[in-house]
């Protein structure tokens, strides 16, 4: 069994933003303060807020997207979704205008504005929101309608997030940064993306399947269940739940043979996972886990090995067994 | 071991120890490694630590409940188990946990059990904080002070030197001497910790808390029994600010014969009425000489003419004080100032082995004799005058300038083959070395090459001495290969 902990340690930091986490909020701050001196806006009691896997500390290196929910309270419900994305794209154009290549910053999607920040090497995606009739939750426009919209509740993730890491004694943010970057070692820029393996992630925290004393048991007990709910979503069609609203499932969109490869490649991972933490030999172990996790962002080996091993996992020729002889044998010695 | 390789195995020794006790069941905490040990159908939890000199250091292993386990010999002051003898250092085997944690859990097997075989180690020093009191508190026999007064003195090297008398009436408050009381606790099932614990076992009509509060008592010699072994302690004690009384231990050991021959080997009580003649105390003789006196010889007689000159100290017992005395003198005078024996038992003879009457009368009077001369002709008288009296002579020499030394047993034992000369195939490389006047060059034999010799032919002394004879015909053996040659 090997728990590597100083290993698990050195990943989670290697995988962990750096110059992103001082960039992501100014962009952040650029695109906010923007719609809020629109008029228009301010008339509808415009209010974004940070939200996604950054808000939500479960990002990892490299940071491309930050998201800003613009609650919108006061919004007359005459103004349809298209209505108001013209409108941001109107606000937003005129104070980004176009880059140095003469490329628009402000692009319209589906939901959202996205605004380039080329400086910074990152997207901010502002989606406007109005209220739900529960007073409670939010509507944020749908894709290809002219004006449907769709409930959702992304602050009240922000918070079960919180919740479920104290209750896990802060195993359970490390942990889906490290579900994220497995998912990214093992999918690449395939489907389903990170916030699919995130709720999966909660769900099987949320099912009390999820458990461990250190980051090791923690990572390979919650690979192994996300495995499973993965395993469900591709066979079985059982969908994972939006845990901010009662009943909801997630929408995702990936083609069948990108479902079908991620079903795949996380239940062998699943399994190797689950052999590392059996294994013995701490160079082997590591070896395996350092499979699972890759890369990061700038290209590093996120899994780095313990000490007295090489990088292919045997041990270095230097040493060195513990309790190799280093005394000269014999008994009762005396000098 | 290059820094970096030296990193790698502490830190690959911690990381594959604390993988181990993860495996274990321990956990992480603040103040280590907690986890349970099972014994006996039961569990006690237990704190492991690594100090920082891990894994050249076994972990320290404390129970989270101090006094949920017997406090014992077995338990170091701070409440930690005493897992590991000071002795028992094979191989650091404590760092691999599965092996550590089964140990720790034979220690709660063995003190479920109480003990049986236990080894008894003599060290209630280990029970008590050290003294600010740097000083050596050395003792003499204490049974003849056995619950009685005693009083300190101030000898060289800070040393304080027992003597019997209590604090008078109006000493002198710029005497030196430092005033105590000799308790003897008896046998003693657990270790005392504390002043309580100590007076709990000393009878209360000496008032001890009394007179250490009235400062005539300040040092405690604790005698101790446990099993069939007698242990001692010298204790500082004074009365606190707060009413109680302070405990911390001195540097304390015992100034006896007995001490000095605990150390002295096996042999040493066997050896005690041999006598031992040396014929020869020049290098190899002063040194046998020596040895022989530290394992326990108390009769020797040392015969050579010989003056000890400036050049001959490098590879000699005496030092520089020794120079114009002659050798047998030079020797005795270094051993009785040095070592535990007295002028009346060396016999000091100025005069050489020349004729059969005096080689007859050295074999007659002593159980052996040594001949350290290298000298042919006294080696042969001695041979011939030892086969004729059915006697044996134990002849240590060097041969091939130093590369070589032979001890033979003359005539050998049981009839046995003697040893065939010593020859080396190289040419000398360096020019001889010769002082003035007519004689043979210098021997180029190093000190450390006299040393071992002289400490071969004692082993084969002493196994002449008590009948246990290392080798009937002795023993050549080559040291140097180089610039000499290799052995032929």
């Amino acid at each position: 069994m090997a728990h590597l902990k100083q290993q698990f340690k050195d990943a989670l930091s290697s995988i962990e933003p750096s110059d992103d986490k001082t960039n992501a909020p100014e962009a952040h701050r650029l695109v906010r303060d923007a719609l809020e001196a629109d008029a228009k806006l301010t008339e509808y009691g415009v209010s974004p807020v940070l939200i996604g896997s950054y808000k939500r500390n479960v990002s990892i290196k490299r940071i491309k997207d930050v998201d800003v929910f613009v609650r919108l309270p006061d919004m007359p419900s005459d103004v349809t979704s298209k209505d108001i994305l013209d409108k941001f794209f109107a606000v937003l154009h005129a104070e980004f205008g176009t880059d140095s290549d003469g490329h628009r910053r402000t692009k319209r999607q589906d939901r959202s504005l996205q605004v380039s920040f080329p400086e910074y090497d990152l997207y901010v995606d502002a989606v406007p929101a109005r209220p739900h009739w529960d007073g409670e939750t939010w509507e944020i426009p749908q894709k290809g309608d002219e004006n449907e919209w769709v409930r959702t509740n992304p602050e009240g993730l922000t918070s079960l997030s919180s919740e479920m890491n104290a209750a896990h004694d802060g195993y359970y943010v490390p942990t889906v940064k490290l579900l994220r970057q497995t998912r990214r070692a093992q999918l690449g820029k395939k489907k389903p993306g990170g916030f699919f393996f995130e709720l999966a992630t909660y769900q099987a925290f949320a099912s009390g399947a999820v458990s461990g004393s250190d980051q090791a048991e923690y990572y390979v007990s919650a690979l192994t269940k996300v495995s499973k709910i993965l395993e469900n979503f591709v066979t079985y069609g059982i969908g994972v739940n939006d845990p901010t609203l009662a009943g909801a499932t997630i929408h995702i969109r990936a083609s069948d043979e990108e479902l079908e490869a991620a079903r795949t490649r996380f239940a062998d991972a699943a399994i190797s996972a689950d052999d590392a933490l059996a294994q013995e030999d701490e160079g082997k172990a590591a070896l395996a886990f350092q499979k699972l996790l890759g890369k990061n962002g700038d290209d590093k080996t996120v899994f780095p090995m313990p000490p007295g091993f090489n990088e292919d996992g045997s041990k270095r020729a230097s040493a060195i067994l513990a309790g190799a002889r280093v005394v000269p044998a014999g008994t009762r010695t005396f000098g | 071991m290059s820094l970096t390789e030296y990193d790698d195995y502490v830190a690959y020794s911690r990381q594959h120890f604390e993988e181990g006790l993860i495996r274990g069941g321990f956990t992480e905490s603040d103040a280590g490694w907690r986890g349970p040990i099972s014994h006996s159908g039961r569990a006690t939890e237990v704190l492991i630590t690594l100090r920082s000199r891990f894994p050249f250091q076994p972990p320290r292993v404390v129970p989270t409940e101090l006094d949920l386990v017997p406090w014992s010999w077995h338990r170091e002051l701070n409440g930690s188990l005493c897992l590991i003898a000071e002795d028992d250092h094979d191989g650091l085997w404590w760092t691999e946990a599965s092996e550590f944690v089964e140990h720790i859990t034979a220690w709660f097997e063995q003190a479920d059990a109480g003990w049986p075989d236990d080894r008894p180690d003599l060290d209630l020093d280990r029970y008590f904080d050290p003294s600010e009191d740097a000083r050596v508190y050395l003792y003499d026999d204490l049974a003849q002070h056995r619950n009685g007064f005693v009083r300190f003195r101030p000898a060289k090297n800070d040393v304080m030197r027992i003597g019997t008398g209590t604090r008078p009436a109006k000493a002198s408050k710029h005497s030196k001497d430092r005033f105590g009381y000799v308790a003897d606790l008896g046998e003693v099932a657990a270790p005392p910790r504390t002043w309580e614990d100590i007076s709990a076992l000393i009878d209360p009509a000496v008032d001890l808390d009394r007179r250490i509060r009235d400062h005539a008592v300040a040092v405690l010699v604790l005698i101790y029994r446990r099993g069939a072994h007698d242990g001692a302690i010298a204790l500082d004690v004074w009365p606190t600010t707060a009413g109680g009384i302070a405990v911390r231990r001195l540097r304390s050991g015992a100034d006896t014969n007995a001490a000095r021959e605990a150390r002295a080997g096996i042999l040493a009580p066997a050896l005690r009425d041999h006598r031992v003649a040396i014929v020869g105390v020049g290098a190899l003789g002063s040194f046998v000489a020596d040895t022989l006196v530290r394992s326990g010889v108390r009769h020797l007689t040392l015969v050579d003419t010989d003056v000890v000159m400036p050049g001959n100290l490098v590879r000699h017992l005496v030092g520089p004080e020794a120079v114009g005395l002659t050798k047998g003198k030079a020797v005795k005078d270094h051993l009785v100032a040095r070592a535990d024996i007295q002028g009346s038992d060396i016999q000091v003879i100025d005069d050489n082995i020349s004729s059969g009457d005096a080689a007859v009368e050295l074999l007659q009077n002593h159980d052996l004799v040594v001949n350290a001369t290298a000298d042919f002709a006294t080696t042969a008288l001695l041979h011939v005058a030892a086969k004729s009296l059915g006697a044996r002579v134990l002849s240590a020499a060097f041969q091939n300038d130093g590369a070589t030394y032979r001890i033979d047993v003359l005539p050998p034992l049981d009839g046995a083959t003697p040893h065939p000369p010593s020859a080396l195939n190289a040419e000398r490389s360096t020019a001889e070395v010769f002082e003035a006047g007519c004689g043979s060059p210098i021997s180029p034999t190093p000190p450390y090459a006299v040393i071992e010799a002289a400490a071969v032919t004692v082993r084969h002394a002493l196994g002449l001495l008590t009948n246990s004879p290392l080798h009937p015909a002795g023993e050549v053996r080559t040291i140097a290969t180089s610039p000499q040659g290799d052995e032929l």
